[in-house]
């Protein structure tokens, strides 16, 4: 850490900063321009004195920022594993309807899409316990978290959205790996099945 | 054939039907009669048929329209919709195989001027020389053309209905990508594979070398001059060349992009979700390496301050404090909760059971047990209204009961039976 002493005056939205963070909120530049720009412009400072009081601050460039931990309550743990659903179920209908999936941001998800995500995927989220009313549930919980945000009747996703998506990419991508040994294993056996069938004849 | 003057002028009387056509022949490479008129019709609304007729005639007299052969539909002539696309940046992406073939061309063309070089023969090195100019003009036209191409695609891309499937969106896109954006970058790549600068430095090379030669051989300034010339259009078309594919990149790679990374968040969310719905959802997203850990957040840690125990010690020894025994409270009456000694709480039930609809049920308790004591009564009376074999309805008004030692205010509990009950 510098020397230099931290210029308290100079972080006016510092109790709202903490305060946010620390309800485990996401700020995102889209919805709270005024505490992006302050977190970015200050970026050294907060991180010294968050990290001095224990906390991980992270700021992401495509405009938001968390207190991250690496260990967490169960409640958060699972908080965390349904709005994954949500978010995977949302981006697939949203891709089978081919909207580009990275303009997230200009969707409108209304009431009509949630009915439409809960046709798609019935099965899952009735296995989940999760009707229409749990998928609005669950965006609401998505937007005290800074995940989405409401806006004139519906709810608006924001770029925080961008760690589930590349959570999504990283578990894709580890479980095909972990598939390509097993399916190496399966061609093996389906070379040696033409050589049986051979004998036999 | 018409004389390239009157072509000219009709051009440029009419030049706005002609701009129109060159745009439709995007779409449709000829035109019914009636399709011209319509067009013409629409540039010159106050005249009539006749006038209309006329147009169509002078236009096909100067042959800005031909007649294709074996029908009766009309096209622009050739030579015309080159013009007009160039002039208004209509240009549909070219081949890139073409540009291979000129740039190709130069190496040839180079060959010439040195082996004129070589030969002493400066009429050979003149039409090297030539032949080198005419390909530079014509690929950086190209290079010109294929930018401005290039561009209308991604403003198309981005411009098109947001609803319409990214796939469809985005495939001119990718298609100019595949077959025109990539081998371009191979042949201008400045390593060993590309072609394009290789053989443009050879050229610059044997156009100094020619100038050299001939100015120390004295020969005509023109022709000196001539050479120069040409080696500056190489510099610049090298400039050119860095410049568009610099740009054509920059245009159709972030769409591109897009495409790609839709197709892998979408088979990605795809995998996962099959994944969670044969695991469920705790397993389905289980991490296996370090890197794929749930999103987490931290929830405030509610850090309050409070005083060890230690402290209140020391402080208590300081103030010479000395805590006030404080007696527990002895152990209250038990609840009459052993209510059979009173009362056959079955017997009761059913009693009642069979007096419903009962109006207060205190004061049938009241009338029905008069020796009840009035902790049994107020208990049984709690117990009876949470029974779900009646529907216990709370009075709006209230109501005052003198059981043995109370006087109980209270809204009364009327009970009546449940409504299938009330209709068997």
């Amino acid at each position: 850490m510098t020397d230099t002493p931290l210029a308290l005056d100079r972080l006016t939205h510092l109790a709202t900063l903490f305060r946010e963070l620390g309800n485990g909120k996401h700020i995102n530049r889209l919805s709270d321009p005024m505490l992006w720009a302050e977190l970015e412009r200050e970026e050294a400072a907060y991180r010294a004195l968050f990290g001095a009081l224990g906390y991980d601050l992270r700021l992401d460039g495509r405009g938001f920022a968390w207190f991250h931990t690496e260990e967490a309550s169960g409640n958060v743990n699972k908080t965390s594993r349904q709005l994954a659903l949500l978010f995977m179920v949302i981006f697939d209908t949203q891709a089978d309807a081919g909207k580009p999936l990275l303009r997230f941001g200009d969707w409108a998800i209304d009431r009509s899409l949630l009915n439409t995500v809960h046709e798609q995927h019935q099965e899952l989220l009735t296995a989940e316990g999760l009707d229409t009313e749990g998928l609005a549930s669950l965006l609401e919980t998505a937007a005290r978290f800074g995940f989405a945000r409401e806006a004139g009747g519906h709810w608006q996703l924001l770029p925080a959205v961008c760690r589930y998506l590349d959570h999504f990419e990283a578990l894709a991508a580890e479980s095909r790996e972990a598939s390509d040994e097993p399916a190496a294993a399966e061609d093996e056996l389906d070379r040696d099945e033409p050589t049986a069938s051979e004998d036999m004849r | 054939m018409a004389t390239p003057k009157s072509l000219v002028a009709q051009l440029h009387r009419h030049w706005e039907i002609i701009e129109d056509l060159a745009r439709a022949s995007r779409d449709m490479p000829a035109f019914e009669e009636r399709q011209v008129l319509a067009v013409i019709a629409k540039h010159q609304p106050r005249a009539g048929p006749e006038d209309h007729a006329a147009a169509l005639r002078s236009l096909c007299n100067a042959d800005l329209l031909q007649l294709l052969s074996r029908t009766s539909h009309l096209q622009l002539n050739p030579l015309v919709l080159e013009f007009v696309r160039g002039l208004t940046r209509e240009h549909e992406l070219g081949l890139s195989s073409v540009l291979k073939a000129r740039v190709e061309a130069i190496r040839q063309a180079t060959e010439q001027l040195r082996e004129g070089l070589h030969r002493n023969d400066s009429d050979l090195m003149r039409r090297g020389a030539g032949r080198l100019s005419e390909l530079f003009r014509q690929i950086g036209q190209q290079l010109d053309q294929d930018r401005h191409a290039i561009l209308e695609l991604a403003e198309n891309a981005k411009a098109g209905d947001a609803a319409m499937p990214i796939d469809r969106r985005y495939q001119a896109v990718l298609e100019a990508y595949d077959q025109y954006v990539e081998p371009m970058n191979e042949m201008m790549d400045s390593g060993s594979d590309g072609t394009f600068y290789p053989y443009l430095v050879a050229a610059e090379q044997a156009l100094d070398a020619a100038t050299e030669v001939l100015s120390v051989r004295g020969a005509l300034y023109t022709h000196r001059l001539q050479l120069r010339q040409v080696a500056y259009q190489a510099k610049e078309l090298r400039r050119l060349g860095r410049v568009v594919a610099q740009q054509c990149a920059d245009t159709l790679l972030p769409l591109r992009e897009e495409a790609r990374q839709h197709n892998q968040l979408s088979a990605s969310i795809s995998h996962l979700l099959g994944r969670v719905r044969k695991q469920g959802l705790a397993r389905g997203l289980r991490r296996h390496g370090a890197q794929s850990k749930l999103p987490l957040w931290q929830r405030e840690r509610r850090s309050r301050i409070h005083l060890g125990d230690e402290i209140r010690t020391l402080m208590a020894e300081a103030r010479d404090y000395t805590p006030r025994p404080e007696a527990f409270p002895e152990e209250l009456p038990a609840d009459p909760a052993d209510l059979s000694a009173w009362i056959d709480e079955t017997e009761l039930r059913e009693a009642l059971q069979a007096a419903l609809p009962v109006h207060n049920l205190m004061t049938w308790l009241q009338q029905r047990y008069p020796t009840l004591p009035d902790a049994v009564v107020l208990r049984l009376y709690h117990d009876l209204v949470r029974e779900p074999r009646w529907q216990a309805q709370l009075q709006p008004q209230t109501t005052t009961t003198d059981l043995k030692a109370l006087r109980v205010h209270y809204h009364p509990h009327q009970l009546q039976p449940l409504p299938e009950d009330a209709a068997s």
